[in-house]
């Protein structure tokens, strides 16, 4: 037992990495979060510059020794460098002290965002630093209020809004709840539609039953593609492009996979069941409503699952329907938000990928069983 | 209160290439009020199928179905004033044992105080006062079953179908169940159809019983459904119209001996097939006279054939005992005879009878049956 456990173990380490790197960036100060060799855990750092007990930002270690001084003359005027012993004649060059290697020089960190600091500078033995695990809550809020396009400065109220008129309420709130109301609605739609579609299919005797079935199943092999184009022009004609409608409306008209999940689970459903029903008084419809899908819980709840996801993670959907801010998703705003900031503020980035990314998890946490059985079920006797 | 006609009633489905098959061929019957008519045969004879278009669960190729004298061949199942129990219970698994009863009663708008009546009614006459709160799969079988039961009885139907309800239970609970669905059928005193493949279930359960065979039909080559015989427990065992009903009621079957008839003096002789044969006197019959001379199959009951007691001549011949199966109160002998093996249902006392033994037995020639060899009917 012990090296299949050990074997379980190291594979949920190795899979789950990402994800955990992903919260301890969201974590991190900004200049930890690129560094090599990688600093996993958030940390912060404290030592003595001026004579006053700050947080600091760790600078370049000191290669060899030299001299800590403050330039007096020039563009560079006020800021403090290492030069090496033998400049210290420079008449440019206020001398302060000589530093053995490896002290390092520490800079104080600001309480701004935007802003280094007071810039105040030193140079400092490795055991002057203080350093303890800190963990950036504050870089959530700032990563959810910049989602909506603000930049740092705008949120510090150092500098005015580029956003103007309605997509200035376009933010963190407004994204989740257009994608709660995609997800919702098309939620409803794949377990209905795919339900009566699947059940039509399993259930009822009809002429050309089994061709049109063999034409929905044929539509899996389309790949989604080729789809792309012909479909913008439906919704375009329709005139649902910019609106949410594209996203959620198809869910309403089933899909092979779905379709072909749900026929399968009902056609493993004793028939006498609906004979009984059928006896009892039911109609096709009250058999459908109040016996099959009650004992199909657990693969209505794949197909709900199964649609929440893709719905939560569309990307190319919202990329190609979406035209307007206001009705953007998350997927769609955390990617605008990365390429707008250029990719520099990972732990913004990262955080706003982990909220995005949360409800998910903690969807699948409460969801697994169902999942799981809905996906072994093969239907037992009732 | 309800009479059931069936009148030429066929089953047909469209077969593969355009070739029908025929389940159910002219099917008649006239079923009376409080009646309890089986439905027995092998498997594929078409009695479920006659049983479901009963219900209303398939439809009427051709002919006519009246439930109290109405037509109902478009009449829904719903509406037809029927309950049904399944081979497989067909409980609704996420329904308490409560609501699998009311269920039905629900969707007719009864109210409320009234259906837990009849719930608590129907509970107590199946014992079933404790479960009802229960799901089904907490259940054992028999339970199961009447529950089942219990959602016909509710619904107070004017005819009730049974599709082979117990044969999913297990040997003591099947012999249980059939007394007390006897009982109950007194207590409701309603029409009953029950399908069943087991003729002991048919015996000792139905009024009337209609014995269905699945029969060859040499122009389509298919096997069509067709009722052999229709008539009560007794007169179908002392009276079968043919080979397959007499072959199909009584365990051990009846054995079947070909041979032929002679004429000797005032009297007839058979003599089997078969060196050397077994030679039987029979009492002068006037149906068995165009026989003389010719072949025929000789029908006796394993009850019929015993072992000779002492000193007895007549109607006795000499077999190998081959088999010897104690069933205790009595015990049956497998004897091999010139050309057939034929089973002996002996008392008790045979039990002495061992393997390999040469014994004599008598036959009661008077309850035999012969058969035209050719038709299968029954000549006498």
């Amino acid at each position: 037992m012990l090296p299949v456990y050990a074997a379980l173990i190291a594979g949920a380490v190795l899979f789950s990495f990402p994800l955990l790197w992903l919260v301890l960036t969201a974590l991190k100060p900004i200049e930890q979060t690129m560094v090599f060799p990688p600093q996993f855990v958030p940390k912060a750092y404290y030592a003595e510059v001026e004579g006053r007990k700050v947080e600091v930002v760790l600078g370049p270690k000191v290669e060899e020794p030299s001299s800590w001084g403050e330039v007096i003359a020039g563009p560079q005027a006020g800021s403090r460098v290492l030069v090496s012993p033998d400049a210290k004649a420079d008449p440019n060059f206020r001398w302060i002290k000589d530093v053995p290697a490896g002290w390092r020089v520490v800079t104080e960190r600001g309480e701004k965002l935007s802003a280094p600091g007071s810039g105040a500078a030193d140079v400092v033995p490795p055991e002057a630093i203080e350093s303890r695990v800190k963990l950036r809550w504050g870089n959530f809020p700032t990563a959810l209020a910049m989602m909506g396009g603000r930049s740092l400065e705008e949120l510090e109220g150092t500098a005015p809004s580029v956003n103007s008129g309605e997509d200035a309420r376009a933010g963190f709130p407004l994204f989740l709840a257009n994608t709660v109301i995609v997800c919702v609605l098309g939620v409803l739609g794949a377990v209905f539609a795919n339900a009566i579609i699947a059940y039509g299919f399993a259930r009822l005797r009809w002429p050309g039953r089994d061709a049109l079935f063999a034409v929905t199943i044929a539509t899996m092999m389309i790949p989604a593609a080729v789809l792309m184009v012909p479909l913008y022009g439906v919704f375009k004609s329709l005139g649902w492009i910019g609106t949410l409608l594209p996203l959620w409306a198809p869910a309403w008209f089933g899909s092979a996979f779905n379709i072909f999940l749900l026929r399968q689970f009902f056609r493993t459903l004793p028939e006498d069941i609906s004979e009984a029903a059928r006896i009892d008084g039911c109609s096709e419809w009250r058999i459908f409503w109040n016996i099959i899908l009650p004992l199909s819980t657990p693969a209505l709840a794949v197909v709900a699952l199964f649609h929440f996801l893709f719905a939560w993670n569309d990307f190319m959907g919202p990329l190609m329907y979406l035209t307007n801010k206001r009705s953007f998703t998350l997927a769609l705003a955390l990617q605008e938000y990365q390429s707008q900031h250029t990719g520099v503020q990972w732990q913004y980035l990262m955080a706003a990928s982990a909220v995005t990314i949360l409800p998910i998890i903690v969807l699948f946490f409460f969801a697994q069983k169902t999942f799981i059985r809905g996906i072994a079920t093969t239907g037992g006797k009732g | 209160m309800a009479t059931v006609s069936l009148k030429n009633v066929y089953k047909i489905y469209p077969g593969e290439k355009g070739r029908e098959v025929t389940a159910v061929c002219d099917f008649n019957l006239e079923i009376a009020d409080r009646e309890f008519v089986v439905f027995v045969g092998p498997s594929g004879c078409g009695k479920s199928t006659t049983l479901r278009m009963v219900a209303g669960l398939e439809e009427i190729s051709r002919g006519d179905i009246l439930i109290a004298g109405h037509r109902v061949n478009d009449v829904p199942p719903k509406d037809r004033d029927i309950a049904m129990v399944f081979q497989n219970y067909a409980l609704y698994p996420h329904m308490s044992v409560f609501d699998n009863m009311a269920f039905g009663l629900k969707l007719r708008k009864i109210d409320k105080r009234e259906i837990r009546q009849r719930v608590q009614a129907a509970a107590e006459i199946l014992s079933l006062e404790q479960l009802l709160d229960r799901k089904p799969r907490a259940l054992s079988g028999g339970q199961r079953q009447r529950v089942a039961l219990g959602r016909a009885i509710v619904r107070q139907p004017k005819v009730f179908l049974f599709d082979e309800p117990l044969s999913n239970l297990d040997a003591k609970m099947r012999v249980q169940m059939r007394t007390e669905l006897v009982k109950l059928h007194q207590r409701l005193r309603a029409t009953m159809i029950y399908v069943t493949h087991d003729q002991i279930e048919a015996m000792t359960m139905g009024t009337r019983i209609v014995v269905m065979d699945a029969v060859l039909n040499p122009k389509t080559g298919q096997k069509e459904g067709i009722v052999q015989q229709i008539d009560t427990p007794l007169n179908l065992y002392h009276r079968p119209r043919n080979m397959f009903v007499a072959g199909f009621l009584g365990s051990p079957p009846m054995n079947f001996l070909r041979g032929t008839l002679h004429a000797v003096g005032e009297g007839i002789v058979f003599r089997e097939t078969g060196n050397p044969g077994i030679e039987l006197h029979l009492d002068p019959l006037p149906a068995a006279v165009p026989f003389i001379g010719r072949e025929i199959v000789l029908g006796v009951r394993p009850e019929d054939c015993l072992l000779a007691p002492e000193g007895q001549g007549a109607n006795t011949f000499e077999a190998t005992v081959e088999v010897v199966e104690h069933m205790g109160a009595e015990t049956y002998l497998h004897l091999v005879t010139g050309s057939h093996t034929v089973i002996s249902r002996s008392p008790a006392a045979a039990e002495h009878a061992r393997a390999g033994q040469r014994q004599r037995f008598l036959v009661h020639s008077d309850r035999a049956h012969l058969f035209d060899p050719a038709t299968e009917k029954r000549i006498h």
